[in-house]
């Protein structure tokens, strides 16, 4: 959650209701899926991993947002557009 | 155990305890480790209050229309529908004339009210289809007592077949698990 502030340079603040919404969310769709736990300082930890499916759903997202991305800075006449 | 993890469990509580069976821990620990320095976070105890309920929901309606019911419980739920198709049939075409001006809105209501009474009883939930017959009970007691409402008589056949089809019904729901079993498929 720390992470997710920090790379929206705080624009985003994942709440833990949120976030497990999200993981019964790509849970159920096999996007995510359970990468052991241990405990620590007495508390259960769990970690989760992207899935294959998740991997390739991820990248098409992320190429599709590029490519969104790239035609908006075209359009706007941007100079230093995405190369 | 603190008493940030204390107040945090008690939260925890808007889950079902079959979620909380399978997540509960682990939410708990990112809670505690998310906590601010000084205390709890408001705003993570209403995120967890929603989550929880929607999650509830989300159990109750992946039981809807899960099996056959018992007879006796299908034909309550058939005469419950019937009852809210007279009723707003009669909310649409009796004329009840000027001294009676609320008859229209009140049947509008008792048919809500039955919509609602045949949908609980095929969430497949024990404590929704014993709060259908403990209604249909208080109101048949009312009616006793008041033969102006507006439910009377009609209560009871469904009740009596209800309570016909309480073991069977109660035998046939499967136990509560989550994840839910869905029929959805995984979107490719």
């Amino acid at each position: 959650m720390q992470d997710i502030e920090n790379l929206s340079e705080g624009r985003i603040r994942l709440r833990t209701g949120t976030l497990y919404a999200a993981f019964d969310r790509l849970s159920e769709q096999k996007l995510i899926e359970s990468a052991g736990e241990e405990v620590v300082e007495g508390r259960l930890r769990r970690y989760y991993r992207l899935t294959e499916l998740g991997s390739a759903t991820l990248g098409a997202e992320s190429r599709r947002r590029v490519s969104i991305s790239k035609e908006a800075i075209r359009r706007l006449g941007l100079a230093g557009g995405l190369s | 155990v603190t008493d940030l993890e204390r107040r945090y469990r008690r939260w925890l509580r808007a889950y079902p305890l079959v979620y909380r069976q399978v997540r509960g821990e682990e939410i708990l620990s990112t809670l505690v480790e998310a906590a601010p320095a000084n205390g709890v976070a408001a705003k993570d105890l209403i995120y967890i209050g929603i989550h929880g309920l929607r999650v509830r929901g989300s159990l109750l309606v992946h039981r809807f229309g899960q099996g056959t019911l018992p007879r006796s419980v299908h034909s309550a739920t058939l005469i419950l529908v019937f009852m809210v198709v007279v009723n707003w049939l009669n909310a649409a075409f009796a004329h009840n004339g000027p001294k009676n001006p609320s008859s229209h809105l009140a049947n509008i209501v008792v048919g809500l009210v039955f919509v609602a009474l045949a949908l609980m009883i095929q969430a497949w939930s024990r404590f929704l289809y014993a709060a259908v017959i403990g209604f249909l009970m208080i109101t048949m007691a009312l009616s006793f007592v008041n033969s102006d409402l507006i439910f009377e008589l009609n209560a009871i056949v469904p009740l009596i077949l209800l309570i016909v089809g309480w073991r069977r019904y109660m035998a046939a729901i499967p136990p509560a698990q989550w994840p839910p079993r869905s029929p959805r498929t995984v979107p490719s």
